[in-house]
């Protein structure tokens, strides 16, 4: 087996916020330090108008820079947004058809997955599979905190894909479900915005104990409030719940024969660039070893949650993220 | 910048002969619809605005902030501001101080976190700034 190394522009969001760069001028950077050979990137963030009234001249723009730069395209990103309406979500049909335009677009592109993400339901993903099958992209559904390999929703995916049994039907594991510790950085937002370091405890506790992630996030609140913890750092928590899993490394191994792309989620590497206090890379890369295929994983650092872009330079990240990754690959 | 710096940016407030214009970056990482911005307070001077004297300026009309959740196939690109119009009587002359206050609240719709849960991502900042 072999990881094809990558990004996802994803990870240069302060950098695109801050207007800084065009889209070609990203991807030039991204070649110029050698971040590929794999980019992905998110339709909603990185394309005006996705996905259907994105300016034809965009895309020219990018495939060029693209090739250009000698890089490899892996997966488009999409997003289900079920609750675009508050009190109305997209039923059946209105989630085929939010999806289908951005499907047809990655094939257009000429990327070969699309991320999806778990708000489709089993219905859903029986209407799209022709539809990924005609545009040849494959669909791989986004394991993502605070769902995980086994909970009951991707359970009920798994079933669907088993019936279903199409190669266009798959997954793309991120790393944010199977983290060891909240990233030392995010705590440090929030005791920044006030929270106190009991309170940082208490989070900390709730976070690694047992029970569906609202409910702990609830308990928290609660806790925190009757503390005289202050609101803002209270509501910036529910992130944690969200962002971070807690599921095994080892849990990845029953996606393996529907992996069709990886999220290396990341948020610091150490200053030897060998290990990530968050998530167990070795453990985690150790279980892909054993996919017996090629898969690209896109690194994908995601600090800029609570670090700004004079704080960290996200190509810095990845490169460091790379060194990582090569090191641990070396050693399997 | 993070998501937070990202929401007011430099000399976000300005004088218009019925209140002000506020420019309001999005603090998220990706386009969203209007429809899932969910609260918009404003805070000018310690003085509220009250919700119904918030209209948006989108597409050459004024759209009063309520009707915003309706605008399901209208969308807040990721790097661009709505500009937000305040009818209140202005208590700042042009180039005078304010202290700005904003709470923006926006419903991430494909972040489901419990049965019929969708994250809100609520974010306050506040800031000193100059009315142009």
């Amino acid at each position: 087996m072999s990881i094809q190394l990558g990004l996802t522009v994803y990870s240069m969001t302060n950098e695109w916020l801050s207007g800084k760069y065009t889209l070609p001028q990203l991807v030039d950077e991204i070649g110029r330090r050698k971040l590929g050979p794999g980019i992905e990137m998110i339709g909603f963030q990185s394309l005006r108008g996705f996905p259907n009234k994105v300016d034809k001249r965009d895309i020219k723009d990018f495939l060029d820079a693209v090739e250009r730069n000698e890089l490899i395209l892996t997966s488009l990103a999409g997003n289900a947004d079920i609750a675009t309406h508050g009190k109305q979500w997209m039923d059946t049909d209105q989630s085929v058809a939010f999806m289908k335009p951005q499907i047809e677009l990655a094939g257009e592109m000429g990327f070969p997955v699309m991320r999806i993400q778990i708000g489709l339901t089993p219905e859903v993903l029986e209407k799209l599979e022709p539809i990924a099958a005609k545009a040849k992209v494959k669909l791989g559904m986004e394991i993502h905190a605070p769902e995980g390999a086994n909970t009951p929703k991707v359970l009920a995916t798994r079933e669907v894909y088993d019936r279903i049994d199409s190669e266009y039907l798959g997954f793309v594991p991120d790393f944010s479900a199977t983290m060891r510790a909240i990233p030392p950085g995010m705590l440090s937002k929030l005791t920044g915005a006030g929270l106190s370091q009991a309170g940082a405890e208490l989070l900390t506790n709730l976070w690694k104990s047992e029970g569906a992630p609202i409910q702990r996030y609830l308990a928290f609140a609660e806790q925190a409030r009757a503390a005289g913890e202050p609101e803002l750092p209270i509501a910036q928590a529910k992130l944690i719940f969200t962002m971070f899993g807690r599921q095994t490394p080892e849990s990845w191994a029953e996606l393996l024969p529907r992996t069709v792309h990886i999220h290396g989620k990341f948020y610091e590497v150490n200053e030897a660039c060998t290990e990530s206090a968050s998530i167990d890379y070795a453990a985690i890369l150790k279980v892909f070893a054993n996919a017996g295929k090629n898969i690209s994983m896109s690194s994908e650092w995601e600090g800029h949650a609570f670090l700004d872009m004079e704080e960290q330079c996200a190509f810095d990240m990845v490169e460091r993220h790379h060194k990582m990754c090569r090191h641990m690959i070396d050693q399997l | 910048m993070t998501l937070e710096a990202n929401v007011l940016r430099e000399n976000p407030l300005s004088l218009v002969s019925d209140g002000y214009e506020l420019d309001v970056h999005l603090a998220w990482y990706r386009s969203l619809p209007l429809s899932c911005i969910e609260q918009l307070k404003v805070v000018i001077n310690g003085q509220e605005v009250a919700t119904d004297k918030i209209c948006l300026h989108h597409q050459g009309q004024l759209v009063p902030f309520t009707e915003l959740q309706e605008m399901t196939d209208d969308w807040w690109f990721v790097q661009d501001p709505l500009r937000f119009h305040l009818e209140v009587t202005p208590e700042i002359q042009k180039n005078g101080q304010a202290e700005l206050s904003v709470s923006l609240a926006t419903r991430i719709p494909y972040v489901i976190i419990g049965p019929n849960f969708p994250l809100v991502q609520r974010t306050d900042v506040s800031k000193k700034v100059t009315v142009l």
